[in-house]
């Protein structure tokens, strides 16, 4: 109860500032995972057949709804910089086609059971995202790129929650229901928890939105030419220099 | 059970990393601190170029080495050319990174646009680290005075966007002010 506490005023606070436009596609995954956790309670309780069925549509749409919500933040954190603004992108969906093919995909075509292909599923995906969620981080720090305490406070949530659930995951799969069972249903609630006080924390103040911000210090001052021609410019003197 | 130590070991891995990668970095700030915007600019100018080929002329240390026959005082040259010609390339890039990092405010309340030219942005940006990290590795390991022709040949090969449709891509470099 107390995670749906904390992701229904993560929501309100949102709304309150009027920053859901913002990272929509964010703050549509959270709305999505907390109504389909009600459903799956209201199905536990009411429905206990379709129970499981439920359960795992809805865990298994909120895992690729993650990559959606990976490749916003991917466009988010470098959209102000016209330069780097589409590497973002370009590196969340080629480390997600990477994995997807060399390492997701391969391991869904092994034969085995369905209940252990599901948790392998979610533990090569969950590695898949943190692998996007790290080098994202690499490229900001590269380019040094301050990325605020609400993008920040995201991925730390994002590192945890997809750490955590690798985890969670592998251990299921290796011990199974009997041994591990009671362990799993336990620290799956408590990521889930942990990750929204994070989230929490980082968006309870919103942070002034650079893209929306037409009067950016530094923004276009000085520039007398087009950026490409500047690029362009640099690369040649470079080249050039080398080549002598 | 290697599985399960394995991805528990990954996922302290994770958090360990991303960790780090938030850390405010002193580094950067340090390096800012030291090339200041003007600084930056003039390292493209006709006197900044006029350095750095000057720098990466051979010419002083085979003159110290085979004219006046001071072996030792061409190596002891060819080092510290060698640490002025990995921060010339230092500074080159930060600013190349200071225009890399002026922002752009986008259209309100709209996405970032997804246009062909800001592919070629990325394009030209990533070309410029490509060329510039192999040339850290060349004087890293070579020296200064290492020829990059022949590696560098393919880069050239490379089709640009801008400069050339501007004029710009066949212009003297050291006429770029």
């Amino acid at each position: 109860m107390l995670s749906y506490a904390i992701g229904l005023a993560i929501v309100v606070r949102a709304v309150q500032g009027g920053v859901l436009s913002r990272l929509w596609l964010f703050y549509s995954y959270l709305i999505y995972s907390l109504t389909t956790g009600v459903v799956t309670i209201g199905a536990y309780y009411l429905a206990l057949g379709s129970y499981a069925s439920i359960f795992w549509f809805a865990f298994l749409t909120t895992v690729i709804a993650e990559f959606a919500v990976l490749l916003q933040l991917a466009d988010y954190i470098f959209a102000p910089y016209p330069a780097i603004r589409q590497i973002g992108r370009f590196l969340t969906v080629s480390i997600g086609v990477m994995f997807t093919a060399l390492y997701i995909g391969p391991s869904l075509l092994e034969p085995a059971p369905r209940s252990l292909t599901i948790l392998d599923l979610v533990v090569r995906s969950s590695v898949a995202k943190a692998a996007i969620v790290i080098v994202l981080l690499v490229a900001a720090r590269y380019f040094r790129i301050k990325l605020g305490k609400n993008i920040a406070g995201i991925m730390i949530g994002f590192a945890i929650y997809l750490a955590l659930s690798t985890a969670n995951f592998a251990l299921a799969e290796t011990y199974g229901r009997s041994q591990y069972g009671q362990t799993f249903a336990t620290v799956g609630p408590l990521t889930q928890t942990l990750t929204l006080l994070v989230w929490a924390i980082a968006l309870w103040e919103p942070q002034p939105d650079l893209l929306s911000n037409r009067e950016v210090p530094g923004g276009q001052e000085g520039i007398s030419e087009p950026l490409s021609c500047q690029l362009g410019r640099f690369n040649t003197a470079l080249t050039r220099l080398l080549r002598r | 059970m290697n599985a399960a130590l394995t991805y528990s070991v990954i996922a302290v891995l994770i958090i360990l990393v991303v960790a780090l990668l938030l850390r405010p970095s002193r580094e950067g700030a340090v390096a800012d601190a030291e090339i200041s915007g003007e600084h930056a600019r003039g390292l493209w100018e006709g006197s900044g170029l006029s350095l750095a080929e000057r720098i990466l002329d051979p010419a002083d240390y085979l003159w110290l080495r085979d004219e006046l026959g001071f072996p030792q005082l061409a190596r002891v040259l060819g080092r510290s050319r060698r640490q002025m010609a990995l921060k010339w390339l230092k500074a080159v890039r930060r600013s190349f990174d200071e225009l890399v990092r002026t922002p752009e405010p986008g259209p309100v309340g709209g996405p970032p646009s997804d246009t062909a030219e800001s592919w070629q942005l990325l394009r030209l940006t990533l070309r410029f680290h490509l060329v510039l990290g192999y040339a850290f590795l060349v004087v890293w390991f070579c020296g200064p005075y290492h020829r990059l022709i022949l590696p560098l040949g393919w880069v050239q090969s490379l089709p640009t966007f801008g400069p050339q449709r501007n004029g710009y891509g066949a212009a003297d470099v050291t006429r770029f002010s």
